[in-house]
């Protein structure tokens, strides 16, 4: 038993080398991983390479100005540090956008997992609800969800993944129907291994994959969708930094200060676009039939 | 007009991509004559489908390459000829039967169409670049001709004309490998290549789709390459068989070389040693020990020697050629006795 | 076929009213009541109690849930707690508008995307499929709202080409469908690529080949036929980002639509506004999504089949 679990593992161990191999050849998706972590590192050490202070402090002697050596992407209204406020708002918005997209997986998995194993009733029931659920517009329904409870983080990260949960909902439970199929669910079944032990070693284990790809490139579009709350004045509330609020914020500004709405843009690109390349190779890496 | 419709001499491809190079077909000759039935035998990965898409031209196109050799069907090169040439012959001439027939048929088109199209796309005026095989809105005296040639090979593979307006999922599976026989035959070309036809139906299905393959070949004096890893389907349809290995040809010859000869190579002998054998008793299969060699890294020397019963020193060093002796050829050093001179093999 | 077309408006009812239920509830919970927002928070408290009963706000939940259903059946969906205007009507001024630019914008999308996802499928690894497939993950990533801000700035204020706002005329749209369709049509055409792609390695098309059809009729008469349905499938799902999309663009380029109602509704508080147009939304998302599943009816003969009649 001993020399069957260890050249289990020895087998998982080498299917996860030989993804992160094909992933490392692709280049696009590696520079996209080393921007998405460069990102995430400013979102955890922002504060500390550049101080809070200069995000909110507002200096009215230095407002609207253009871009220099003392202020990289210029100043705003308030006479606060664009730069600064751009680094910093990598917290919010990255924050929120990872920590959304785990939730949404999370919850996503168990909804797809009860229902692709208890079948019938279970999965009727459950898939209705997603169903529901899912012909409400993602935006519309955070935009309703964050009407209700009020404009915070934790108000976004609940209205967000609420509103993203039927996509993974659906992945998940595709997946996973898939893999019952699978012959070696069914020998398992066969040497009485009990239902939790089969999901948790074969199905779960196995679902991953597709649903991991869903993850990350969901991120981007969390990412997006919080921007776009903030833009509307229902998300990050200032003078906390977020992109989608420094645009907001800008927009006034649009024919005397462009370079107030250029900056916090390319930095949701930046952001958007490394997590998009990022998953892309994921794909790729993880199931390299679809390249060919 | 000779008696030779194909003659395929030292084929070599690969597939190549980013990773690996995949070396699917070594230097394979054999020829296939008017009205005959060639057998191509072989495990899973021993080249077979590979060298039916090559003589059809259909290889994936950025991955298949054609190293060497040469194709010559009625005495033109097919490798030589340009595209526009080879899709002229391809479903007139030469026609392929694929093996999975459940997902051989497009769903959206009705199976008369399917048929019709087959038919359309080499009627001369098509042939010639005109655009539409867009079957249904052609016009009068064609549509008539074509629609009757239709019911005529529905009739032929056993499926009543009036099923022609039905679509693809309609149909069992085994009645959809008759569409896909009817498609093939319906320009009645002159060479078949049956890519594992039966494999995925029925036992009785399969004796049914045999019986009626073979029934159309005599009636329209079809050659065929029948693939297959079934000895049995070998033994009740083709006149000369290929035993295929590690994309080499390591045996050929007349049915009765196969089957009946006391000379055969060591893996056609252990092809026929593990069949099950009704009448002995006996409490364990015997199968080949090991597995075919990876085609990226295939061994110096004979490819089988690694899981040769009788493998000598030399195997492992040196290649081993044909050896010929009449109609049989074999490529394994226990019948090279040295001075036999490489030659053709009778026909 | 029409058995089909029924059943799947039956079957789309629950669904509306699972909608509907959600966002009553959701809107339910807000604070806020109809009496301190309409007569005001300086009001007497009697009065406000009293304007709260007499518009049924103590009522139970479900109660109140029938009778707004009721009043949505009859296409009365309440008084705006701002304006005091009928919401219906303030909804049908605005609607056109969004459906416009949601509907042009999907138009360009799917125009632009489609196309280019097949061609850059059909032509895999050439240079073209490369350049395109690079072109297309950037322009994904550009969010709408900022492309549309970008712009108004060099069309609008530095050349004076277009209108930033307002819905005088159609040029006043060009704006909101460019900004929003770009990366929408960047979505498409992966998409379309992807579903192209799986197409064309299935089993029948090599049997097409085999008949010896040139490529084209390969490719348009076999494989689009049959990516159509999963293209067609997304391009239905994708209606919804859109819209939420078309909310936004609203904002950015103050065009008196749906979307703006909806978020001076959010800030105002008034509760039947912002109820009225999330169920006007969702209802046209759904009825989206019917016609996506009616058009399969019509292209996939294994459904006509199975329906006939």
């Amino acid at each position: 038993m001993d020399s069957h679990s260890a050249s289990r593992k020895r087998k998982k161990q080498s299917q996860a080398k030989e993804v992160w191999r094909r992933l490392k050849k692709n280049r696009p998706a590696v520079i996209g991983m080393v921007i998405f972590l460069f990102l995430c590192f400013l979102a955890v050490f922002g504060t500390v390479l550049i101080p809070y202070s200069r995000s909110i402090d507002q200096v009215i002697s230095n407002r609207l100005q253009a871009p220099s050596a003392a202020h990289l992407f210029g100043t705003d209204a308030y006479g606060r540090d664009q730069f600064a406020r751009v680094i910093h708002s990598a917290r919010m918005s990255m924050t929120l956008g990872v920590v959304t997209a785990f939730a949404a997986t999370a919850i996503g998995l168990i909804i797809g997992a009860c229902s692709s194993f208890y079948g019938k009733a279970v999965d009727a029931i459950l898939m209705r609800c997603v169903d529901v659920l899912a012909s409400i517009p993602t935006l519309l329904l955070a935009l309703v969800i964050v009407a209700t409870m009020g404009a915070s983080l934790k108000n976004l990260i609940i209205a967000i993944g609420i509103s993203n949960i039927p996509g993974f909902a659906r992945i998940s439970r595709s997946t996973m129907l898939g893999i019952r199929e699978e012959g070696y669910v069914e020998a398992a079944k066969a040497y009485g291994a009990s239902d939790i032990r089969i999901m948790a070693k074969y199905i779960l284990p196995n679902a991953i994959g597709p649903v991991i790809v869903q993850t990350t490139m969901s991120i981007a579009d969390m990412i997006l969708a919080a921007a776009s709350l903030s833009y509307l004045g229902l998300g990050i509330q200032p003078p906390t930094p977020e992109w989608g609020g420094m645009l907001n914020a800008g927009k006034e500004y649009l024919q005397q200060c462009p370079y107030l709405l250029t900056y916090p843009g390319l930095a949701i690109v930046l952001a958007s676009l490394s997590i998009s390349l990022f998953g892309d190779g994921l794909r790729d890496a993880l199931d390299p039939r679809l390249k060919t | 007009m000779s008696d030779l419709l194909l003659e395929v001499k030292d084929l070599e491809v690969i597939y190549k991509t980013d990773l690996e190079t995949v070396r699917a077909v070594n230097k394979i000759s054999f020829p296939v004559g008017r009205g005959e039935t060639v057998g191509i035998v072989g495990e899973t990965g021993a080249g077979k489908t590979t060298t039916a898409l090559t003589i059809m031209g259909l290889l994936p196109q950025n991955i298949g390459r054609v190293l060497n050799g040469s194709i010559t069907f009625d005495g033109e090169d097919l490798l030589a000829l340009p595209e526009r040439d080879k899709r002229a012959i391809r479903g007139r001439k030469i026609s392929m039967i694929f093996q999975n027939p459940m997902t051989s048929l497009d769903p959206l088109e009705t199976i008369g169409d399917q048929i019709a199209e087959a038919i359309l796309l080499h009627e001369t005026s098509f042939a010639q670049g005109k655009k539409r095989a867009f079957g249904g809105l052609y016009a009068g005296e064609l549509r008539a001709r074509t629609e009757a040639r239709v019911d005529e090979v529905l009739t032929l593979v056993g499926i009543p004309p009036a099923r022609k307006r039905e679509y693809p999922h309609q149909f069992s599976g085994g009645m959809k490998q008759r569409v896909v026989i009817a498609i093939a035959l319906a320009c009645e070309p002159e060479l078949l290549i049956a890519d594992e036809p039966t494999t995925a139906l029925d036992v009785t299905i399969q004796a049914q789709v045999l019986a009626m393959i073979d029934d159309l070949r005599q009636k329209l004096g079809t050659s065929m390459v029948m693939i297959t890893h079934d000895l049995g389907i070998v033994a009740q349809t083709c006149d000369k068989v290929a035993v295929m290995y590690a994309g080499e040809i390591i045996e050929y010859g007349r049915l009765e070389d196969i089957f009946e000869s006391p000379k055969n190579h060591p893996y056609t002998v252990g092809l026929f040693g593990s069949i099950p054998n009704i009448e002995t008793q006996t409490e364990r299969l015997s199968p080949i020990n090991g597995l075919m060699p990876d085609p990226t890294n295939l061994p110096e020397g004979c490819f089988f020697s690694p899981r040769c019963p009788h493998c000598m020193e030399i195997c492992r060093k040196q290649h081993p050629r044909d050896v010929v002796d009449g109609t049989h050829r074999i490529k394994c050093f226990l019948f090279d006795s040295g001075d036999c001179p490489e030659g053709e093999v009778e026909h | 076929m029409y058995k089909y077309f029924l059943k799947r408006i039956l079957q789309l009812i629950p669904v509306l009213i699972g909608v509907t239920f959600i966002i009553f509830f959701l809107m339910t919970l807000s604070p806020g009541d109809p009496g301190t927002a309409i007569l005001g928070a300086s009001a007497p408290p009697e009065a406000i109690q009293a304007f709260n009963q007499k518009v049924g706000y103590n009522d139970p939940f479900l109660t109140r849930y029938g009778r707004y259903m009721v009043g949505l059946l009859k296409f009365d969906l309440g008084n705006s707690y701002s304006s005091g205007q009928s919401v219906s009507g303030e909804i049908a001024a605005r609607f056109p508008t969004t459906l416009k630019i949601a509907a042009f914008g999907m138009l360009f999308a799917v125009l632009v995307g489609v196309p280019l996802g097949i061609f850059s499928a059909v032509k895999q690894y050439s240079a073209l499929d490369n350049a395109a497939r690079v072109i297309s993950i950037t322009l994904a990533a550009i969010p709408f709202f900022w492309l549309g801000l970008m712009m108004i700035y060099w069309f609008s204020l530095k050349l004076h080409l277009l209108p930033s706002f307002g819905i005088s005329s159609w040029k006043n749209f060009i704006l909101p469908v460019v900004s929003l369709g770009i990366p929408y049509a960047a979505r498409q055409m992966r998409m379309a690529r992807s579903c192209m792609l799986e197409t064309i390695r299935q089993d029948y098309v090599r049997t097409v080949r085999a008949k010896g059809a040139p490529e084209k009729v390969v490719i348009w008469k076999h494989a689009f036929k049959n990516a159509l349905m999963p293209i067609i499938t997304l391009i239905g799902t994708q209606f919804g980002m859109l819209l939420g999309g078309a909310i936004v663009t609203e904002a950015v380029f103050s065009m008196p639509g749906l979307g703006t109602y909806l978020i001076t509704g959010i800030r105002a508080k008034d509760v039947n506004a912002v109820m009225g147009a999330t169920i006007v939304m969702a209802i046209s998302f759904c009825l989206v999504m019917l016609v996506v599943d009616l058009c399969y009816a019509v292209i996939d003969p294994r459904i006509k089949a199975k329906y006939a009649g």
